[in-house]
């Protein structure tokens, strides 16, 4: 039995669902037909109210690093701290 | 530093993946590194002063660590002056004969290895004597980078 043609629109978390227009009735009388939702069309429009990124998992992270990666992070090179020269060199000079 | 010197060279270096370094020396025209392994400390002769070797004279050091792999190099510029050149101004001329004429007769020279105060000290041996100035005579004309005092 048809008793409302209305347009249902499920919101949860920030997140919009509208199943569109339909019908809600309570089944024509067959049991394999039972009360519930008819949409009148078979598109479901999700919007998103916010610009939000979702990362789900399946996104690599595009994280920069420089050399090698061990142990989890990034490994720098050796610095030279001190060249110490004996007898001391001197300075050039404008020849 | 003077031509055909001993020269002695010690670094210091970090590896931030804490594993063991090793040291590669580089000098300039064909100078020999001693010891010839990968050490922190060596010695090598300054070479001659000539058309075919540059100056300032490059000493280049790569050190590698064997944990990581990566390996940092660092050049330093040797500034060797002709045997002689007391003055360091380039040439050993009649000006070093005049400051090793000043020095004659000094001795003990060296305070400690490696530091000896007198510049008119040609063959190193801690004494202003005959043998620097027959060294200075017969290298006169001969030249060399020109430098300051660090």
């Amino acid at each position: 039995m048809r008793i409302l043609t209305l347009l249902l629109v499920v919101c949860l978390e920030g997140a919009c669902v509208r199943l569109g227009w339909g019908t809600l009735d309570r089944g024509s009388g067959d049991p394999a037909d039972g009360p519930g939702w008819r949409p009148d069309a078979t598109s479901i429009d999700i919007r998103p109210q916010s610009d939000a990124i979702v990362v789900d998992g399946s996104t690599p992270l595009d994280l920069a690093v420089e050399g090698p990666v061990k142990d989890g992070g990034p490994v720098l090179p050796p610095s030279v701290n001190t060249v110490a020269v004996t007898p001391p060199a001197c300075l050039p000079t404008a020849q | 530093m003077f031509a055909n010197r001993t020269v002695t060279v010690f670094a210091t270096a970090t590896d931030p993946a804490k594993g063991t370094l090793s040291y590669t020396w580089t000098p300039c025209c064909g100078a020999v590194v001693q010891p010839p392994g990968n050490t922190a400390t060596v010695t090598f002769i300054a070479p001659a002063a000539s058309s075919a070797t540059p100056c300032p004279m490059p000493l280049t050091l790569d050190v590698t660590s064997q944990k990581s792999g990566l390996s940092t190099s660092k050049t330093v510029d040797l500034v060797v002056t002709a045997l002689g050149d007391i003055n360091q101004d380039g040439v050993v001329n009649g000006a070093d004969l005049t400051l090793l004429a000043a020095q004659f007769g000094s001795t003990g020279c060296c305070s400690s290895p490696g530091n000896n105060t007198c510049s008119a000290d040609v063959d190193n041996d801690c004494d202003v004597d005959g043998m620097d100035q027959a060294l200075l005579i017969a290298a006169m004309n001969t030249v060399g980078c020109t430098c300051s005092a660090p």
